[in-house]
């Protein structure tokens, strides 16, 4: 059975600054990774790689076993994309939202209108249903992006910096939300720059750096690798200062 | 050392609201549309250094002194709507209200430069035309032609202590959300006023036309419109007479300090209020079950329509271009031998209606990301977005089409035809040039992608000009006019290829 994403030798370049260099990775189905990597390491361009929103230079993303460059639509089919900063219509109510979410994953209406009222009480929006998204804040713009993100069922999440703007509660709805998920099949990829919530929910973490994977593997195994006994936030710094090599576990 | 403006001085505000003012209308990369405004300049001058070779104020205004008056007012009142749209803007949607508010700068310090700014950037375009005639008479002797730029100043304060006067009253009035959308909908409707009140009067039915064409030559009406009458004032005072041009510096910026120093209470509480605060309370409508849609054309229909049904500021623009055309419509019902002037506005009306729905589909989308991210072809989805937005204008258009039916066959076949073909050119601009999360703000349509809009407004006047010169039979410079509609989807492909090579 093929990973739920592998990428092999991914380059993106901007002008002559590379924001991927090189990347590999492979994550299994089922698996919680998440992704981290100081400020412009390139986790986000590779993300939006991954989503089909930007063209990679070099190399190739599989999603579920289709190439997202020669297969699109069966690559975005099985894939939910939640941006740092999502972007909703601010003058469509919460389930009109939804309603449009659906319709592009070519969901049927029943099926949508019922997943949707799930969703959304599961988030505890069930009362905003009616509201127009302007009105939200930015954790319920949140929650709703996830809702949109989680209405095809997807097989592989990719998400950038989910839990930004939500109080702890709505934190730990989104944490257990997503767990569930991995729970029942679903591949889980996101970036976070809170590595406690790295640390305590992913299986494996993978370090990005100047646009590489530079340390990979369960929180035992970096551990190891470093050859220390410190914090994911010790390994973290220790991996990603400036001149430091890459361990692989 | 250069001079530098004590920090939070009204002068370093102004400082900084003229860099924003220069970053916000493109900055450096404005350079390129600066070179053909430069040169356009340059011919203008070159023109008015023949007119103001000879020039008499006095003998022009014993000539056409209603046609001045009526041509001043009009420029005043569209003055007027800017400032109402940039007053909505200091007030309710400024970026920095957060951090500036919560400064320790006086806040009439604020208020006041402000409303400079909204003066200048309200009075910069008719001040840039007609420096010209300022600068070239000033070439001819008559030095007091300079004392237009005093006076465009002044007119600017004018107009923005009546834009803010009006807003915050509004805002006392209704509340900050209602009075946002309010100033909105005003400010696209005073452009229009004036000369929609032009148009009712030739709608006035025949024994009320001639009361006022008897009124007209009656001395009560030279008094008010004669030469000599306080209606030329204003562009006496853009001449440099005296008087006038001392007045009307003197009234306006009385008026502006006057607004300044009694609005600054209401200033800073409306600004504080933020509109979107009072949106956060409002409450939903009761819900009732309602069922969704099922397949991608049905749910981009509808979220298309709704995201267009719920943008005050642009069905207030696009009513105003409704509103121009009533009273042309009422005309045509009396008087069919102006139905081909009528069509080609309609194709100019419809087709400018589509490209502003279009760029609002394409270019507004909210949502790039998610609709790149999703299964389904991009270039189906962005048409079939198209096709929804031009679902209303097809509409707008019907009972006209259907009363160039009962008017004339042919006159409804050249109307159909050239009509489908503008809305068609407009869309396509906008599909094969758009670029996607611009922003919904229909009144940076133009800033936001100048080349196409440009291109599309070239090739709606093309249409309308092929459906008048079809019309009246003109057919020998009909290819001219079809080869202009037909230059601007031609110049959005290759713009739109070359972007999409990038």
């Amino acid at each position: 059975m093929s990973a739920a994403l592998e990428i092999q030798g991914l380059r993106k370049h901007y002008g002559s600054e590379a924001a991927v260099d090189g990347l590999d990775l492979s994550i299994p189905r089922g698996e919680f990774h998440a992704l981290l990597g100081p400020n412009g390491a390139g986790k986000t361009t590779t993300l939006r790689i991954v989503a089909g929103l930007v063209r990679a230079d070099l190399g190739s993303v599989r999603v579920m076993g289709h190439d997202i460059a020669l297969d699109p639509a069966a690559a975005k089919r099985e894939l939910a994309y939640l941006p740092d900063d999502p972007q909703l219509y601010g003058k469509l109510d919460s389930l009109e939202y939804l309603e449009f979410v659906a319709g592009l994953w070519g969901i049927e209406a029943e099926a949508a209108r019922a997943r949707a009222e799930a969703l959304l009480a599961t988030l505890g929006l069930e009362d905003k249903s009616r509201d127009r998204v302007e009105t939200f804040s930015r954790g319920m713009r949140q929650k709703l992006a996830l809702a949109g993100g989680l209405i095809h069922e997807p097989a592989l999440m990719i998400l950038d910096e989910p839990l930004t703007g939500l109080d702890a509660a709505a934190a730990r709805l989104v944490k257990d939300l997503l767990l569930e998920r991995v729970k029942r099949g679903c591949t889980v990829v996101l970036t976070t720059h809170i590595l406690e919530i790295a640390e305590r929910l992913a299986e494996r973490i993978s370090i990005i750096d100047h646009g590489r994977i530079v340390a990979q593997g369960t929180m035992d195994e970096l551990r190891g690798a470093s050859g220390g006994q410190g914090t994911l936030e010790d390994i973290f710094l220790e991996l990603t200062r400036e001149g430091a090599g890459g361990v692989a576990a | 050392m250069a001079w530098r403006p004590r920090p939070a001085s009204w002068p370093w505000l102004a400082a900084h609201e003229l860099r924003m003012i220069w970053r916000n209308s493109g900055g450096t990369r404005i350079w390129v549309l600066g070179v053909l405004v430069g040169f356009l300049l340059l011919l203008l001058h070159a023109g008015a250094w023949f007119a103001m070779r000879r020039f008499d104020l006095e003998w022009l205004l014993g000539k056409l002194s209603a046609t001045i008056i009526f041509a001043t007012f009009v420029v005043l009142f569209v003055v007027l709507s800017a400032a109402f749209g940039l007053a909505v803007n200091a007030i309710f949607q400024r970026g920095d209200q957060d951090l500036v508010m919560s400064s320790p700068v006086p806040i009439g310090n604020v208020y006041a430069v402000r409303g400079m700014a909204v003066a200048l950037s309200c009075v910069a375009l008719p001040a840039i035309f007609w420096s010209p005639l300022a600068d070239m008479g000033a070439v001819h002797g008559h030095w007091r032609a300079l004392a237009a730029y005093p006076v465009w100043g002044a007119l600017g304060l004018a107009c923005s202590a009546l834009a803010f006067a009006g807003t915050l009253a509004l805002a006392r009035l209704l509340g900050p959300r209602r009075a946002f959308r309010t100033a909105q909908v005003l400010g696209a409707v005073l452009g229009a006023v004036i000369v929609i009140a032009m148009q009712f009067q030739s709608l006035l039915p025949a024994g009320a036309q001639a009361r006022v064409r008897e009124w007209s030559r009656s001395e009560d009406a030279a008094a008010l419109l004669g030469p000599h009458g306080v209606l030329t004032w204003p562009v006496r005072a853009l001449f440099g007479d005296p008087l006038p041009a001392i007045a009307t510096i003197g009234i306006c910026l009385a008026l502006f300090m006057l607004v300044v120093r009694s609005t600054t209470g209401a200033f800073a509480s409306a600004t504080r209020e933020q509109p979107d605060v009072q949106l956060r309370t409002r409450r939903a409508a009761p819900a009732t079950p309602r069922r969704f849609r099922s397949g991608l054309a049905a749910i981009v229909v509808a979220k298309e329509l709704r995201l267009i049904a719920r943008d005050p500021t642009l069905i207030a623009k696009s009513l105003v271009q409704l509103l121009y055309f009533i009273p042309l419509m009422a005309i045509l019902m009396r008087r069919s031998q102006v139905a081909e002037v009528l069509a080609a506005s309609l194709v100019l009306l419809a087709s400018t209606l589509a490209g502003t729905f279009a760029w609002i589909a394409v270019s507004g989308e909210e949502a790039p990301d998610l609709l790149a991210s999703a299964p389904v072809d991009a270039e189906r989805l962005r048409w079939l977005k198209v096709a929804a937005v031009l679902m209303p204008v097809v509409v707008v258009v019907l009972p006209f089409l259907a009363w160039y039916a009962l008017l004339s066959a042919r006159l409804f076949a050249v109307l159909s035809v050239l009509l489908a073909a503008s809305l068609a050119s407009s869309a396509v601009v906008q599909v094969w040039t758009g670029i996607p999360g611009s922003g919904r703000d229909v009144r940076l349509r133009y800033k936001k992608n100048m080349l196409a809009n440009f291109v599309e407004g070239m090739a709606n006047m093309g249409w309308a000009g092929a459906c008048y010169l079809a019309m009246a039979g003109h057919y020998r410079i009909l290819p001219a006019a079809l080869a202009l509609g037909f230059a601007g989807p031609v110049t959005a492909w290759f713009v739109g290829r070359a972007r999409r090579a990038l």
